[in-house]
């Protein structure tokens, strides 16, 4: 839809201009495309920017008016884009897709989009600029078999997938603890958390930044291992279903693909082994308290859920007695008690490797401290404090280096 | 008395050391646009408290702002080479521009990158540390690592190698 406004524009301007289109007159066209694309008005964005009289931004977007540096800056930020967007719009890449763990249109769903890509953008800079050799992933996905994914005995191929991958990337009898550090040092998944609703869980996405999973900082930490697990399902099935597929609902309104996505999550979060191991040492005279599921959950960060439709499929407590305690709630009670400390520690910020490698190239020279909040997603005068909590002194010297033997 | 266009953490810090209206009253100083209304909000004392700078009212008055036009910023971005370049903002990218424009002005800074990015240009002559600043204006304060002219010389040669090894600019 955007691309295909943009494209009547310039073709407008070049009837206009019986030709090539001025520069003043491209960066106006794709201004105004870029406010109505995402249902701002004139006077919003004015208001925004700091100007008095909307008319201003109209002159701009008319291409009446030159528009400063400074006014295109604060206009690329209000639409979360990045300067070079509307300065060379002829090298613009095609628009990355995301499959969005709820396909519901959300009307903040296209900057959160944008601000999502951006950052998988600048993740692929920073490797670049630090001197870190992106990690080819190609020889760490398994070759899957289409029809194996969508007949009858599905789930206990995908519970299979799980297994071998948690081998291939060797991340123990405890998953959750290391994933996002396995998946983006490894596999090379660029995992970026931001602050978002409720109703929007993350997604995933494959560019030419890699692949990436958006992950909602907002979430309890057990939820965020989850959702990672489920998008890690997609990435890896990335080529072998298309959205219609993967959003498809059959005749109970329930989505296939998705619900592997759920038993590949909790089959990879949740080893099989490890997990009958932990319940039998916590069994006993054939019960099991609260108490003991509540910390089986936490021993491996799961949500409780997860981990009762996990022992189910298991063969391990019973189903009805599950959907029964959950519809009446006091496990959930319960887990949400013992839990809360965790839950109250720091949110995750962008990405840690992100960060780190943020300050890396900061540190080299190789990005001005202004761009390096840009990078950081901070004002530039927050920018001496965000590094100090990080433990970087802007005054040390840190190319002292040890001699290899 | 200088000609100076400052950086945003110049301005940051001569906040924080409270010497601004000393350095604007010795000096003739310059913004640029998108450092003046995009990067200098606040500074932070050494209780980690944060003071407001309002430097918008001080227009005209105590200092000048400077802009350049979109249309500008392209054409002196397009002098890098984007492989090697020191990722610059675009506020130190205006700057810069305004410093290649103005041969009288002095450009104030201590961002590694955009010291190596002055003398990347050939503009080493018009750099001034922030040491010196201070004492060609009279003001005896004690100063950071990052503010010496030992920190600013480092990058400049940074820089200058780039420039000599035929790195950063396009041929």
């Amino acid at each position: 839809m955007i691309n295909s406004l943009e494209i009547n524009n310039n073709l407008l301007y070049y009837f206009v201009y019986g030709g090539k289109m001025k520069e003043k007159n491209k960066i106006a066209s794709i201004l105004k495309n870029e406010r109505e694309s995402l249902g701002l008005t004139l006077k919003e964005v004015s208001n925004k920017i700091g100007f008095v009289h909307y008319q201003t931004l109209s002159s701009i977007e008319s291409g009446k008016r030159e528009i400063k540096a400074w006014e295109l800056a604060k206009l690329a930020n209000i639409y979360g884009r990045n300067i070079d967007f509307f300065l060379w719009p002829d090298e613009r890449k095609k628009e990355t897709k995301i499959l969005w763990r709820t396909p519901e249109e959300n009307t903040k769903k296209e900057s959160i989009r944008r601000t999502f890509l951006s950052f998988c953008e600048k993740y692929k800079n920073l490797l670049e600029l630090s001197g870190e050799k992106e990690e080819k992933n190609n020889e760490l996905l398994l070759s899957l078999t289409k029809n194996n994914l969508l007949n009858r005995y599905s789930f206990e191929y995908v519970s299979k997938i799980a297994s071998d991958y948690l081998n291939l990337l060797q991340l123990g009898s405890r998953p959750a603890c290391s994933l996002t550090k396995i998946l983006e040092e490894k596999v090379g998944i660029k995992t970026i958390h931001l602050e978002l609703d409720p109703e929007i869980s993350g997604g995933s996405t494959v560019g030419d930044f890699g692949m990436a999973i958006l992950i909602n900082a907002n979430d309890a930490p057990w939820r965020r291992n989850y959702d990672l697990a489920h998008e890690f399902f997609h990435l890896i099935t990335w080529n072998y279903f298309s959205p219609e597929e993967i959003y498809k609902k059959d005749k109970k309104g329930k989505n296939r693909i998705e619900q592997l996505a759920d038993v590949f999550a909790s089959a990879f979060l949740l080893p099989e082994d490890e997990l009958r191991d932990e319940f039998r040492k916590k069994t006993e005279k054939n019960y099991i308290t609260y108490l003991n599921l509540v910390d089986i959950a936490r021993e491996f960060s799961v949500s409780i859920e997860a981990l009762l439709w996990r022992l189910v499929n298991l063969d391990l407590i019973k189903k009805d007695a599950v959907i029964k305690e959950l519809e009446k709630g006091s496990i959930k009670d319960l887990d949400r008690k013992f839990r809360h400390i965790y839950w109250e520690g720091e949110k995750p910020y962008i990405s840690a490797r992100y960060i780190s490698l943020a300050i890396k190239a900061f540190q080299m020279g190789k990005i001005s401290k202004a761009k390096f909040a840009e990078y950081a997603g901070k004002k530039f005068s927050e920018v001496s404090s965000f590094l100090k909590k990080y433990g970087y002194d802007e005054n040390e010297d840190y190319s002292v280096a040890y001699s290899i033997t | 008395m200088h000609i100076v266009l400052l950086d945003a953490d110049v301005i940051i810090d001569l906040h924080r050391f409270h010497i601004w209206d000393q350095i604007v009253d010795k000096n003739k100083i310059y913004i640029s646009s998108i450092i003046l209304r995009h990067e200098v909000y606040f500074y932070e004392d050494y209780k980690g408290i944060r003071h407001n700078i309002d430097l918008l009212k001080d227009i005209g008055l105590k200092f000048h702002e400077i802009s350049i036009s979109s249309e500008e910023l392209k054409k002196f971005s397009q002098q890098f080479d984007r492989v090697f370049e020191p990722e610059l903002h675009e506020g130190e990218k205006e700057a810069l521009k305004i410093l290649q424009d103005n041969n009288e002005i002095l450009f104030c800074t201590f961002d590694k990158a955009a010291i190596k990015a002055m003398a990347l240009l050939g503009k080493r002559e018009q750099g001034i540390s922030l040491e010196k600043l201070l004492k060609s204006s009279g003001i005896a304060k004690k100063i950071e690592f990052k503010h010496t002219e030992k920190y600013f010389k480092k990058y400049l040669d940074e820089g200058s190698i780039m420039r000599i090894q035929g790195r950063g600019i396009k041929k």
